[in-house]
């Protein structure tokens, strides 16, 4: 296993405890920068934007009661996400930000009785209260502990998935009724969603948001509600959320994490499946039933054409790759010595627009364990662990915007000491240890370059060569060292490279100088005896010799051979002897 | 500014809370092997009992062949990167507990030795006092041993030597005795001076020498503390320095004299004030090439000051100053390493900071055709960095870059890809020069 250092960093401050999975990123303020959204279990949340130079959060809201979930969706469906935050008690909190937002609440320097006690244990952290202008608070099920913002059933509408620890999910979606037609619902649910609730015998209760006093919103023209759409009871502990895409009918699938390494597929249409129970009894838990387990999803791109993976990770290192396309699994044990309990996948891509979707490259997992060991696992199994060091309340891994108009790959680490720690900048090679013999294999074709090694080889690094070219031809995975030796010596240039470079180099001249003065010397020897243009002339003369038959047939004999002689005339004495032959004939 | 010369191939952090320091670390390099096979956890495997998997010798070895492997010392404990083809075995050296607190350390072959092994040790008494000792672990008639078996064997006897200062670099360094060549063992000191050991031929001990009797230069420095040395042969020159604690920095240039068969001083030693402590030394050629090694230069890093290049030492001694500009920004100058990053035949200079960042400077003639240094490349860690090294660490023919920073040894592999497309570029001008002598033969 590789082991790899991370540099850059952000560290910020939040206080207190927190629920593992209460944070998010999203784009809360609509400027597509991601933010980081957290909650903690004294009620405060607070999202950070940006590098933040005194590491504080640019918005804190407090008095959230014990927050258990956060999400960053569009759960009203009209393009533009809130901050979704849900307590233990039974309260569902949203908040809709601007940029405005933050400068709106920054200014505003009347607190609230209600929260002064708190800003001033907290003095330094607080920054302002927001606007409740801002805020609608719904009542839901008590002690939530998972959220998912996501369209499960495939109408185009976002729900809110909300898991409770009683082994019950719950589904919502968030309406704007309109009482001047009478109408409860604003946007008509498609034919097939209409089927789904007539079909589905759950109960179907509507909350509706209870206004805080503060809100100015126009009552009468919109009362916002939340609508249960489905009811589900699971065996086990639901442990984790995630979506999918099936790649045979690209609907949407809701992955809910079950206990033991296993999880729940639930189509549009609410068909349920167990992909790794299919082997064991459906109903009957097996004996690491107890064993929590994360589900992440995550993109595989093959021939510029992506398909999902699921990943799923108990707390004790046995993970699992399940391929929605082709239904197929494997495991792979991580040791570990301490619990993995977050997950989630991340692709390292830096620049979406700059990467065709051919060259795009897998998305890798991340799972982190209470010591801070972090594991870095890509679809072939290779891992690459970093050491965070201190002990970890929280683990997200995903794309943040440290600089404006860029979200990237961010590793999150939230700690025992009210610290938040941000790696950014983060270059993962998950692949194997390089191998510069191996790279070189891959790509030289191996007999056109052995002549060349053989004359460096030869003089200086190994005298048994021919063996070493027999054990590198039949098995290159068993290189000789002396090949590395080889490329050592030209890459680096180093003293038995140059001089077997001088050495053709000076054989190369010395040949040529020799043939120079082998030509030169044929060539004196040549002109004494027979010249090169000779043979140029006896070509001509053999044209001549052509024509000289034509026309023979039409003139004298004795007239055209004045004609040669007249022509011969100009040439130097060399050609005489040609004459004479064409006289001869 | 260059893309990425070298990414993070692995890092290895020292077990247990260890921590390196500026002079723990040391290349070896010896005919030795490793005998071990990849392990399936390969990088992060550590050896830590004697290996008892170890493979029985191949034919057709060529016993000549020079390897390097990797030693790192850690408050407690040494590591060593056993280099192997295609990967490197990870040994930590099962030293005695009580030996105390390492300094530093050194590690090479002489005539009588396979494996010289030197530490320098601090043991802090109950009331306070600090013990000092110069440990020398040495393995004799181990030529048929791979290098994973000669740790574990040397780590078996020692010889300790109660030394009444507090120890600094460890050194090695070859000496003519009787015309005769001879490993010997410096040490810097606080007591101002350099100590020298050799081996005696007849008890095999090491024992303590006059270092005026072979380094009349450096018995020649009364200084406070000296904390770095270097001592360089290119070609028929040898160049001594020192650097001191209070920021003196002493150089000697000697020429091989064939008459009496011995380097002798070609000047009076010279000596510059630098107002900080001297932190690394390294004379180096700008070639890579040992036949023409080109210019010499000295490279001299300290704690405060920029990393200072004295041009041409050989000629000018300390006349000529280039500083390197760029590193002051980030703390002090702790280590520098002379490498040829880009494969050009011609060395780099890298420095590495207590502020975490390493640079890498190629040499340059500006307008005024003066050699200038230029920095090509920069990266930073998470830790301050302590020592700079190079090896072919998984014998690939690439050298890889090791950066010891505090709490682990990172190792670097450069560009890949671009090696290959260099070295396609040189094979395949060897092939025409190799067609064209063909051709020309028939």
């Amino acid at each position: 296993m590789k082991s790899i250092c991370l540099v850059d960093k952000l560290t910020w401050t939040f206080p207190g405890n927190m629920n593992p999975h209460a944070f998010a990123f999203g784009d809360v303020d609509d400027d597509e920068d991601n933010e980081f959204v957290i909650g903690n279990l004294n009620g405060e949340l607070s999202v950070f934007k940006g590098n933040p130079i005194d590491g504080r959060p640019v918005m804190t809201v407090i008095g959230l009661g014990t927050i258990t979930c956060v999400a960053v969706g569009d759960i009203k469906n009209s393009g533009k996400n809130s901050i979704v935050c849900v307590n233990a008690e039974g309260e569902c909190n949203i908040f809709d930000m601007t940029k405005h937002n933050y400068i709106s609440t920054i200014e505003e320097e009347n607190i609230p009785s209600s929260t002064r006690r708190i800003s001033e244990a907290q003095a330094p952290l607080i920054k302002p209260y927001v606007n409740d202008y801002f805020r609608l608070t719904f009542t839901v099920p008590v002690n939530c502990n998972h959220i998912l913002i996501a369209d499960i059933d495939g109408d185009g509408m976002n729900e809110i998935i909300l898991a409770r620890t009683d082994r019950i999910l719950d589904v919502y979606s968030f309406e704007t009724s309109l009482p001047a037609d009478g109408s409860t619902v604003n946007k008509t649910p498609s034919k097939d969603q209409q089927n789904l609730l007539t079909r589905s015998g759950n109960l179907i209760t509507e909350i509706t948001a209870n206004i805080t006093s503060k809100d100015k919103l126009n009552v009468n023209d919109t009362s916002p509600t939340l609508k249960q759409k489905k009811k589900w009871f699971f065996g086990g502990q639901i442990t984790s959320l995630s979506t999918a895409i099936d790649p045979h009918t690209s609907s949407p699938l809701l992955l809910v994490g079950q206990p033991g390494g296993h999880f729940t597929i639930i189509d549009k249409n609410e068909n349920q499946t167990c992909p790794t129970q299919m082997s064991n009894d459906l109903q009957c838990p097996d004996e690491s039933t107890e064993v929590s387990t994360e589900v992440a999803k995550g993109v595989k791109w093959n021939n510029g054409k992506n398909s999902d993976v699921i990943a799923l990770v108990t707390m004790d290192g046995n993970f699992t790759f399940f391929d929605l396309q082709t239904s197929t699994m494997s495991r792979h044990e991580l040791q570990v010595t301490h619990k993995i309990f977050g997950v989630a996948s991340i692709d390292f891509v830096r620049d979406e627009t700059e990467i065709s979707s051919k060259e795009r490259s897998d998305d890798m997992f991340v799972a982190c364990t209470w010591n801070g060991n972090t594991y870095i696992i890509d679809l072939d199994f290779n891992v690459v662990k970093f050491e965070f060091e201190g002990r970890v309340c929280a683990f997200a891994a995903g794309k943040y915007a440290v600089t404006p108009g860029c979200n990237i790959p961010c590793f999150i680490y939230v700690d025992f000491e009210d610290h938040i720690t941000v790696y950014h900048n983060l270059c993962i090679d998950t692949k194997p240890v390089r191998n510069f013999v191996e790279l070189m294999n891959d790509q030289v074709d191996q007999k056109q370059y052995y002549d060349v090694f053989t004359d460096i080889v030869k003089e200086d690094i190994v005298k048994d060569y021919d063996i070493e070219k027999q054990l590198f031809s039949t098995d290159p995975c068993q290189y000789s060292p002396y090949i590395a030796g080889i490329f050592q010596q030209c890459l680096y240039k180093l003293d038995s490279y140059k001089i077997t470079k001088e050495d053709l180099e000076k054989k190369i001249k010395e040949l040529k100088r020799m043939k120079q003065e082998q030509i030169e010397e044929t060539e004196r020897e040549e002109s004494n005896e027979e010249p090169k243009e000779l043979i140029v002339e006896n070509e001509i003369m053999l044209e001549n010799e052509i024509m000289l038959e034509t026309q023979h047939q039409e003139n004298d004999v004795s007239e055209e051979n004045q004609e040669v002689e007249t022509n011969q005339e100009h040439n130097d004495e060399n050609t005489i002897s040609a004459t004479s032959d064409i006289g001869g004939t | 500014m260059e893309p990425q010369l070298f990414t993070e191939c692995h890092y290895s952090r020292f077990s247990s809370g260890g921590r390196t320091n500026i002079y723990g670390l040391a290349l070896f390099e010896t005919s030795m092997e490793s005998g071990l096979p990849v392990d399936s956890e390969f990088p992060s495997n550590i050896i830590r009992s004697f290996p008892q998997n170890i493979s029985h010798k191949l034919q057709n070895q060529n016993k000549s062949k020079a390897i390097r492997h990797l030693f790192v010392s850690s408050f407690y404990g040494i590591t060593c990167f056993a280099s192997a083809t295609g990967y490197w075995n990870t040994v930590e050296l099962p030293l005695n507990q009580d030996i105390g607190e390492i300094i530093s350390m050194d590690t090479f072959s002489s005539d009588q030795s396979n494996l010289v092994f030197a530490l320098t040790t601090v043991h802090t008494e109950g009331d306070g006092q600090h013990n000092f000792t110069l440990r020398i672990y040495s393995l004799d008639d181990a030529s048929q041993m791979y290098i994973e078996e000669a740790i574990f064997r040397i780590a078996e006897q020692c010889q300790v030597i109660r030394i009444p200062f507090t120890p600094m670099q460890l050194f090695h360094t070859r000496i003519n005795i009787n015309g005769e060549s001879n490993t010997c063992l410096l040490l810097c000191g606080n007591d101002g001076g350099v100590h020298l050991y050799l081996r005696n031929k007849s008890t095999n001990k090491w024992e303590e020498e006059h270092v005026r009797s072979y380094f009349p230069f450096l018995a020649s420095l009364s200084e406070s503390s000296i904390l770095s040395l270097e001592i360089r042969e290119i070609g028929d020159l040898k160049i001594v320095a020192a650097g001191c604690q209070n920021g003196r920095l002493h150089v000697s240039i000697m020429k091989f004299d064939t008459s009496v068969g011995d380097f002798v001083p070609m000047d009076e030693p010279a000596c510059v004030v630098l107002f900080s402590p001297i932190t690394s030394i390294s004379v180096f050629s700008s070639s890579s090439s040992k036949v023409s090694p080109g210019d010499i230069h000295m490279l001299v890093t300290c704690a405060v000051e920029r990393a200072i290049i004295y041009c041409n030492v050989d000629k000018l001694v300390l006349n000529r100053p280039v500083y390197l500009k760029e590193c002051s920004q980030y703390d002090s100058v702790l280590c520098s390493n002379i490498m040829d990053v880009d494969w050009d035949g011609n060395n780099e200079i890298l420095v590495g900071t207590y502020g975490r960042e390493l640079l890498v400077y190629k040499q340059d003639i500006d307008h005024h055709n003066v050699l200038t240094f230029k920095l090509i490349w920069q990266r930073s860690f998470s830790h301050p960095i302590y020592q700079i090294a190079n090896l072919d660490l998984n014998q690939d023919g690439i050298e890889e870059l090791i950066v010891a920073t505090q709490h682990g040894i990172h190792i670097l592999q450069p560009n890949l890809e671009k090696a290959k497309l260099e070295l396609l570029k040189v094979l395949e001008d060897l092939k025409s020069l190799k067609n064209e002598l063909k051709e020309l033969k028939e």
